[in-house]
């Protein structure tokens, strides 16, 4: 009887583990195919890193990185300028309008994405914008902006407004202390929310499908065209590359999200003033 | 103060406007237009396009999509609130490394993680390999291409949706009303039901909310999954935008879900207040 | 007043349609140690923050060395505010929150450092130029935060409640400190508290505040011995007010009527006889004997005696049913017992009248 209980207690770190192996199968899979001498998938046949530089000499799949590179980085830069930027005004200033620009700012990543392609895909035809890199710079900061927005929003919050009246107490101007005070403070969420953008620019599929031209998919819209019609030997190492970029991206990402918890905690509760 | 506070404000007004709210109320307009076979749309007024949503294959997909993402939900509940209990059970250490190991996935590569599982279980994936060649087999069963394909591919993508925010709410809660109620004489089981789960609804909710919503506008998740003959209203609006060239009907069925995800949204604000999503 | 430093003039605030501050007015001394003691929500907190620029006043100024300095921003007025919970810069080490304010000066370096040295021998933390907010104790923090606050040289410093978030113990020990600093520093110290312990034992003048208004503004003693509203009395200190009518005047002595009997108090201007006044008594001057005495007549039953330390404490209950507090010294064996009837009276000048009517 006493092993029946010790054995259930042991049951809930089973499922964890578990369930951890279920959502990590496919990865560990996928990585582990890429360096399958046969990678269409019936048995290992032999260990092998042709893949690799084969994926990289491939000039279509490459350019369709660099796409994807370069959409994801123009649109994180601008995501970060107008996404801190607005959380600032939005916490700064009390105006009327805020909840509402909030809750039509962060629409993107509320709505199915398919709605969202659609809705700039028929806009940009509208208006004559022809479908490629800056559609895709466009959208992609779209969607980027609220996950910025959000991130540094939920800091700001938290930041005892105490910081910056101390610098203006102290012989700083109002921008002087902004710039002193909240900008390093709130920079590890810019930085936080810069990574998860990056990695969900990245990954795009849905979106990048609708808005990018013939000439210049995005390296997920390249994958996802071959794997519905011819299935090409790199495409386990181009998953392990991309799932290794964005997975390391998210990781950082979350890393310093926990940094910036715990000095929180070590400088003492976040006081009422009253 | 107030116009610094506007100067910061302008730029989040501008994409805001051009790039969200202006493409949305696009696609409202062009759902009541008519459809042009070369250049995609006339100034027809009409609501032909709303009309044809009624019609029975239309309907037919719709409740479809609703059935896959109410099962999807469910399933991820049922799979993920146990994870999620495990999971605060932990120590602390241990949580914060789970919590790690389930965000990242969370976040990334939907479509490769997809492809992974399309490689495990097709006919002549590593699974089937596996089952004939420890005898279990004769012949490859077909995994893929069917509907509990799709479900399963939903459920494994969706996941994580469900468990984060759950885990947020058991997080949060005070462990000594879970004391109190075993105090005052409650068993396990009766305590979890009248304690612990009224009290993480919020966040059952929140799961429900960013699982439901995504699932019946996913389109490539059934696309690969089940092979690309069944179809879902993602793949309908799809087949409107891209094969029929028919965006005023792909606009119209945009509206439906917009409607659906307003409608849960709304929902979800109600029982939770609405106020954290509990993911970021 | 002369050698007037500070002075705030009808300071008005509302937020969000409440009523913080009616019309404020105060002047401070140079080299003065001023509190302003009061519940929570009484508005010091908002009276510190205009002085300091952190917040605008509906109506009203702020003079500083005679100069209006109501529309200043916070970065030019020479006032330099000790925040409630520190707000020590996370980022910063030791050294560069204490020489945050002389970089903005353009201080050269090596004069800030030397003045950094200086500032934390003076708070008695020397050597901790390179330690981190986060690694400090309370009262480490708080020390970095008034030698932050100090090293400009304002000619005024504002403590918003200091020494709150820190155990009894220390906060002693901290008290002493504040007003060692401050004699030698010789800076105008605002400092506000809701204790009053605190504040009778550090400040100069004390003025108590309440709803946005002072009641009274005085020395410790003035405010202790001779309180001018019943607020005061009944915040400042432990005591009791005896409620009554004015029945006559004799000489420098009142004499009131109340339900639960007679006593006496010395006189106050206002007092008029047939009008209603209050008596205030600290519990450590309520006497009691087993007969009436000295033209007193308050009878009361003793309710308990309550061991408190270095007090023992007694609750009597009047005819009206109303509680009173007395303490002493006497240990309790010497005391009448609980259930005793005994007669209340106490030295006519160790008694405070208020007079007028209850508000």
């Amino acid at each position: 009887m006493k092993l029946l209980r010790r054995a259930a207690r042991l049951i809930p770190g089973f499922y964890l583990l578990l369930t951890l192996a279920f959502i990590y199968l496919p990865v560990l899979v996928v990585i582990a195919f890429s360096f399958n001498q046969q990678p269409k998938g019936l048995m290992w046949t032999g260990f092998t890193t042709q893949w690799y530089p084969q994926l990289f000499a491939n000039r279509q799949i490459m350019e369709s990185f660099m796409n994807s590179l370069v959409v994801a980085l123009w649109s994180c830069l601008i995501a970060a300028v107008v996404g801190s930027v607005g959380a600032v005004g939005l916490c700064r200033g009390k105006l009327r309008g805020n909840a509402l620009l909030e809750g039509a700012a962060t629409l993107p990543i509320m709505v199915p994405e398919i709605v969202l392609g659609l809705a700039l895909m028929t806009t940009f035809s509208l208006v004559g914008i022809p479908r490629g890199m800056l559609t895709l710079v466009l959208s992609h900061s779209a969607f980027c902006i609220p996950y910025i927005l959000l991130i540094v929003r939920a800091r700001l919050a938290g930041l005892d407004p105490a910081y910056e009246e101390a610098a203006r107490d102290l012989g700083a101007g109002p921008l002087r202390a902004f710039w002193d005070v909240t900008v390093p403070l709130i920079a590890p969420a810019i930085l936080s929310g810069v990574l998860l953008a990056f990695a969900m620019s990245l990954d795009d599929v849905v979106i990048s499908y609708y808005v990018s031209g013939a000439e210049s998919p995005t390296f997920p819209v390249y994958v996802y065209s071959k794997l519905k019609t011819d299935v090409p030997p790199t495409i386990n190492a181009m998953a392990t590359v991309t799932l290794g970029v964005t997975f390391l991206a998210v990781a950082l990402s979350r890393l310093i999200n926990f940094r910036g918890e715990k000095k929180e905690e070590q400088n003492g509760p976040v006081p009422a003033n009253l | 103060m107030k116009k610094r506070a506007l100067a910061a404000l302008a730029p989040l007004y501008l994409t805001t406007v051009t790039l969200v709210l202006l493409p949305m109320l696009y696609v409202l307009v062009l759902s009541l237009l008519t459809r042009d076979e070369r250049f995609g749309v006339t100034g027809i007024w009409t609501l032909d396009n709303y009309r044809q949503l009624f019609s029975p294959t239309n309907m037919a997909i719709f409740l479809k999509s609703l059935k896959v993402a109410l099962l999807t939900t469910l399933f991820t509940l049922a799979a993920g609130y146990p994870f999620a209990y495990a999971m605060a059970a932990r120590p602390k250490q241990q949580r914060n490394l789970l919590l790690l190991l389930v965000i990242v996935p969370f976040w990334t590569s939907a479509l490769m993680r997809t492809y992974g599982w399309m490689v495990l279980l097709r006919s002549n994936g590593l699974l089937n390999s596996l089952l004939q060649w420890t005898g279990l087999t004769d012949a490859p069963i077909k995994f893929l291409f069917n509907d509990g394909a799709v479900l399963f591919g939903m459920v494994y993508t969706f996941l994580p949706f469900m468990i984060l925010p759950v885990y947020n709410a058991l997080e949060k809660q005070d462990l000594s009303l879970r004391e109190a109620a075993r105090d005052l004489g409650a068993g396990p089981w009766r305590t979890f039901l009248t304690v612990t789960l009224p009290l993480t609804l919020p966040g059952v909710v929140s799961g429900f909310t960013m699982v439901f919503v995504p699932s019946i506008g996913m389109f490539f998740i059934s696309d690969l999954m089940g092979g690309g003959t069944d179809m879902l209203l993602g793949n309908l609006i799809n087949h409107y935008l891209h094969g029929g060239r028919d965006w005023p009907m792909g606009a119209a069925l945009s509206m439906l879900l917009v409607a659906m995800t307003g409608l849960t949204m709304g929902l979800w604000r109600r029982v939770s207040g609405g106020t954290e999503l509990g993911v970021l | 007043m002369e050698n007037c430093l500070l002075r705030v003039e009808n300071l008005t605030k509302s937020f969000e349609g409440t009523s913080v501050l009616r019309g404020l007015s105060l002047s401070v001394a140079q080299g003065e140690f001023v509190t302003l003691l009061g519940p929570s929500g009484c508005g010091k907190t908002t009276t510190l923050r205009i002085i300091a620029g952190l917040t605008a006043p509906d109506q009203g100024r702020v003079f500083l060395d005679g100069r209006d300095v109501t529309s200043l921003p916070p970065e030019q007025r020479p006032v330099n505010t000790v925040f409630q919970n520190y707000a020590l810069f996370p980022h910063m080490n030791v050294g560069r929150n204490i020489g945050y304010g002389l970089r903005l000066q353009r201080t050269p370096r090596g004069e800030i450092a030397r003045r950094v040295k200086e500032m934390l021998e003076l708070v008695q933390l020397p050597g901790f130029e390179n330690r981190m907010p986060q690694q400090l104790s309370g009262g480490q923090r708080q020390r970095v935060a008034i030698a932050r606050a100090v090293v400009l040289g304002p000619k005024v410093l504002l403590l918003d409640e200091p020494l709150g978030a820190l155990d009894l113990k220390l906060r002693q020990q901290m008290q002493g400190e504040l007003k060692q600093l401050q004699k030698r520093l010789g800076i105008t110290f605002v400092y506000i508290t809701h204790d009053q312990e605190e504040a009778l034992n550090m400040s100069d003048r004390i003025a108590v505040m309440n709803q946005g208004q002072f009641e009274q503004v005085g020395t410790p003693e003035q405010v202790y011995e001779r309180p001018q509203t019943r607020f005061v009395a009944g915040f400042v200190g432990e005591g009791s007010l005896f409620e009554g009518v004015v029945e006559a005047i004799e000489g420098e002595t009142v004499r009131l009527r109340a339900p639960s009997g007679l006593m006496l108090a010395p006189l106050r201007p206002g007092a008029q006889v047939g009008q209603p006044a209050a008596v205030s008594v600290h519990a450590e001057r309520l006497r009691y004997a087993a007969q009436p005495h000295n033209g007193f007549h308050l009878p009361a039953r003793v309710k308990s005696h309550r061991f408190a330390g270095s007090l023992l404490r007694t609750e009597l209950e009047l005819s009206t049913g109303e509680i009173v507090h007395a303490s002493g010294l006497e240990p309790v064996s010497s005391l009448p017992p609980p259930g005793c009837q005994v007669y209340l009276y106490w030295a006519r000048a160790s008694a405070a009248l208020i007079p007028g009517d209850k508000p």
